[in-house]
């Protein structure tokens, strides 16, 4: 009689051990030529265990079926056309979820399966625990656990297909089943193709992949079929586009069935640290503590580290470059020394002042960025995002508004829905800026002293809520409510790197020494100019002479002609406030400082009522232009500065009246 | 459960992986897996990808806090047709 030749095929994904159990159990009786017509190896070997011979076939890695690949298509066409005894799916017990998947797939194909749970010493040494009999229960098919590498569990292995082989054990496997309401489809579709369906192919299968889109099944069926059935099938899958999802669904409940059964996780104790701490990082009401009081933190070092910085450059060199400035210039013209100490160190001078201001914040963002944080924060404030039509997809480029509206304006970009993406060009402006927050940091401690940080803290909190506000004025108004979703990954905390944060640093600044040297230049010198000319006379000059046109304006705001210049140069760039109070006050007083002048000449009311325009005024020149350049729309562009221009100045004059108001 | 998935993610706004994980009562991984399939089937898109094509003329690419370390997903049109169906 000749001998019974068992055949089986090693099916799995890449990476599960597949080659090493190959190789343990044909040993050097291994064959290695092509799959027919294909360019993929196929390995074959033989092996014998307790007067059987096993040709064993080593299929290709794959990580499903679907027919996807060339490997897949191999793998699939070999187990349902040649029809192997046994097929053995190779699992990572240690990745069990992602290789149940192939199983998923195998167990409908009409050959029997064993598992073949490997790397079980994997799992155990990661904190994962799999009950191979728990497994094999509700799989219903034989489950092996094993440690290929070692050699354990091949022994079994083998025994385990001789007795399915044999008939000695009962396989009932449970195969994933599709969701209901798509059974009745299935079995439609089933019935239509009953009679077309070729042989080695079970029917329900090709029913299913059909239902999926499978391109080679739909193909085939396709040229079997005669064209008024086919016409009927394609009518019930056109109907059905979404049944893709509902075959894949079957699987994944099958998956997480199977894994709520076996598998037991690590403990509470082992989960990562990146777990614990976003357990607090995005609680809805704990997460937004944290990012409040991250934010708060980032102020509070500014005002604790780089206001007395900025207060000491302004003295010591700001304050030297004039002496010194005025010392060699002493037999130079008038006009000469006024145009560099007035309004080159006087303008361009003050705002270089800024720059320890700037680097924490740059450093204190780029450390928030860089350790992982960012995504929290986005996440946590998405539900507000929500009310204004928004998620937390723009929030991304709205926060990095607090480097600068520019890049905010142009981050728009990754919002796909046009009108998601208009709302979030036309919020961005809002958010402070870095350069805001600058004339901010430089004015607040002038007027509030101590209450500096707070004052800050309320104007950012006023600009993002008159940002939030004006977000859901226009999502009800302007756009209807889309609907949006995100799902995100939460990088894991990390430690930072200082490089990046370095070279951050590096490059922000630059670009704002960049800025201070060029533009913040120019103004500062045509500011001089127009405060110069025609008498030499500032309050005869021509800035005056705008300066009072605006003074109707400005007086509901307690504002005189100098600040309401000054807020008209911060349409150039915001520091301009500074470098433009810096020029119009340094002309005709001698050693006094920005700070004590501005002091005596503005009452505190007047001065809040300065920083509420200041912090929702027009934006800058470059962020309008982008603004222009992204929404590609004049009339959108003339919205945003018309609307910011308004809501400013009633922010202004509403803080001046009710500041006076209450005293 | 792909369908349960595509529901909630479009009920509103930002989902996290681990909170989906939670409410579908799978691992993290196996939520990964599920979406890159939605992915292949055309119903979610990956986003940081395609924002580093449209962010190569930016001049503030380098110092940019967007499309950082963590991957975002977004609904297609096919996406939220599915939703609304099942």
């Amino acid at each position: 009689m000749p001998e019974h030749v068992i055949t089986v095929a090693l099916a799995g994904q890449p990476n599960v051990g597949k080659s090493t159990l190959f190789n343990l159990l044909t040993g050097l009786n291994q064959h290695v030529g092509n799959w027919p017509g294909k360019t993929i190896e196929r390995k074959t070997g033989t092996c014998h265990f307790d007067g059987h011979t096993l040709e064993v076939v080593d299929l290709p890695g794959t990580y499903s079926l679907t027919a996807n690949s060339l490997e897949e298509r191999i793998a699939r066409d070999y187990i349902i056309k040649e029809k192997p005894d046994v097929v053995v799916a190779m699992v990572n017990a240690a990745s069990l979820e992602r290789n149940l998947y192939l199983v998923a797939e195998l167990l409908p194909l009409p050959v029997p399966v064993i598992v073949a749970l490997n790397m079980v010493d994997v799992a155990e040494s990661e904190g994962m625990k799999v009950e191979p009999h728990v497994l094999e229960a509700a799989l219903g098919v034989p489950v092996v656990p094993m440690v290929a590498t070692k050699g354990r569990g091949v022994k079994l292995l083998l025994e385990e297909i001789d007795r399915l082989v044999e008939g000695e054990v009962d396989y009932l496997p449970h195969r994933p089943q599709i969701r209901e309401d798509h059974l009745e489809v299935v079995e439609g579709i089933e019935s239509l193709v009953n009679p077309y369906v070729p042989d080695p192919y079970p029917r329900r299968w090709v029913a299913l992949k059909l239902l999926e889109g499978d391109a080679e099944i739909t193909e085939m069926m396709r040229e079997r079929m005669k064209e008024d059935t086919w016409q009927k099938v394609h009518a019930i899958l056109h109907q059905h586009e979404d049944g893709v999802v509902a075959v894949a669904s079957g699987r994944y409940d099958w998956i997480a069935r199977m894994i709520r059964a076996a598998l037991i996780r690590p403990k509470v104790g082992q989960i990562s640290l990146t777990h614990r701490l976003d357990r607090w990082a995005t609680h809805p009401f704990w997460g937004l503590l944290i990012l409040l009081g991250i934010v708060g933190f980032i102020f509070w070092l500014t005002y604790a580290v780089g206001a007395p910085l900025q207060e000491w450059l302004d003295i010591v060199v700001v304050g030297g470059a004039a002496d010194l400035a005025n010392a060699a210039l002493s037999g130079a013209p008038d006009w000469l020394t006024s145009l560099v100490v007035d309004g080159i160190i006087g303008g361009v001078g003050t705002v270089l002042t800024f720059l320890p201001i700037l680097i924490i914040f740059f450093a204190s963002f780029g450390f928030v960025e860089d350790v992982g944080y960012m995504a929290r924060a986005a996440y946590v404030v998405d539900r507000f995002m929500h009310l204004m039509g928004l998620h937390g997809k723009s929030f991304l480029p709205l926060f990095l508004g607090f480097g600068c509206n520019v890049p905010s304006v142009m981050g728009a970009r990754i919002v796909e829905s046009p009108r998601a993406r208009l709302l979030t060009i036309l919020l961005a402006p809002l958010m402070p800026c870095t350069a805001r927050m600058a004339v901010l940091a430089f004015l607040t401690p002038i007027f509030f002293g101590t209450a500096a940080p707070l004052v800050s803290w309320g104007m950012v909190g006023l600009s993002l809520v008159v940002l939030a506000l004006s977000g859901i004025l226009f999502h009800k108004v302007l756009f209807r409510g889309e609907r949006v979703a995100f799902i995100m990954e939460l990088p894991l905390y990390h430690i930072p790197d200082w490089r990046t944060i370095g070279l951050l640093i590096l490059q922000r600044s630059k670009a704002f020494l960049a800025r201070a040297g060029t533009i913040i230049l120019v103004v500062s010198v045509i500011i001089w100019a127009l405060s110069a000319l025609p008498t030499g006379d500032i309050e005869t000059s021509f800035l005056a002479t705008i300066g009072h046109l605006l003074e109707p304006v400005g007086r509901l705001m307690g504002q005189n002609w100098r600040m309401m210049v000054a807020l008209l140069a911060s349409f150039v760039a915001k520091e301009n406030s500074i470098a433009t109070l810096g020029v119009l006050f340094s002309a005709g007083e001698e050693e006094a400082q920005l700070g004590t002048i501005l002091s005596q000449t503005l009452t505190p009311a007047a001065a809040l009522a300065f920083l509420v325009v200041q912090m929702l005024f027009i934006p800058c020149v470059a962020t309008v232009a982008t603004v222009k350049q992204e929404t590609d729309s004049w009339r959108w562009t003339g919205f945003s500065v018309a609307y910011l221009l308004i809501i400013s100045l009633l922010g202004g004059i509403l803080a001046y009246q009710m500041a006076g108001f209450v005293g | 459960m792909l369908d349960q998935l595509l529901r909630i993610v479009t009920q509103r706004g930002i989902h996290t992986r681990r909170e989906l994980a939670q409410r579908l009562d799978v691992s993290e991984e196996l939520l990964q897996q599920m979406i890159e399939e939605l992915v292949h089937m055309g119903y979610l898109k990956p986003v940081v990808g395609d924002c580093h094509d449209r962010c190569a003329g930016c001049p503030f690419a380098t110092g940019c806090a967007i499309g950082g370390a963590g991957r975002i997903w977004t609904l297609t049109g096919k996406g939220v047709r599915a939703s609304d169906v099942t």
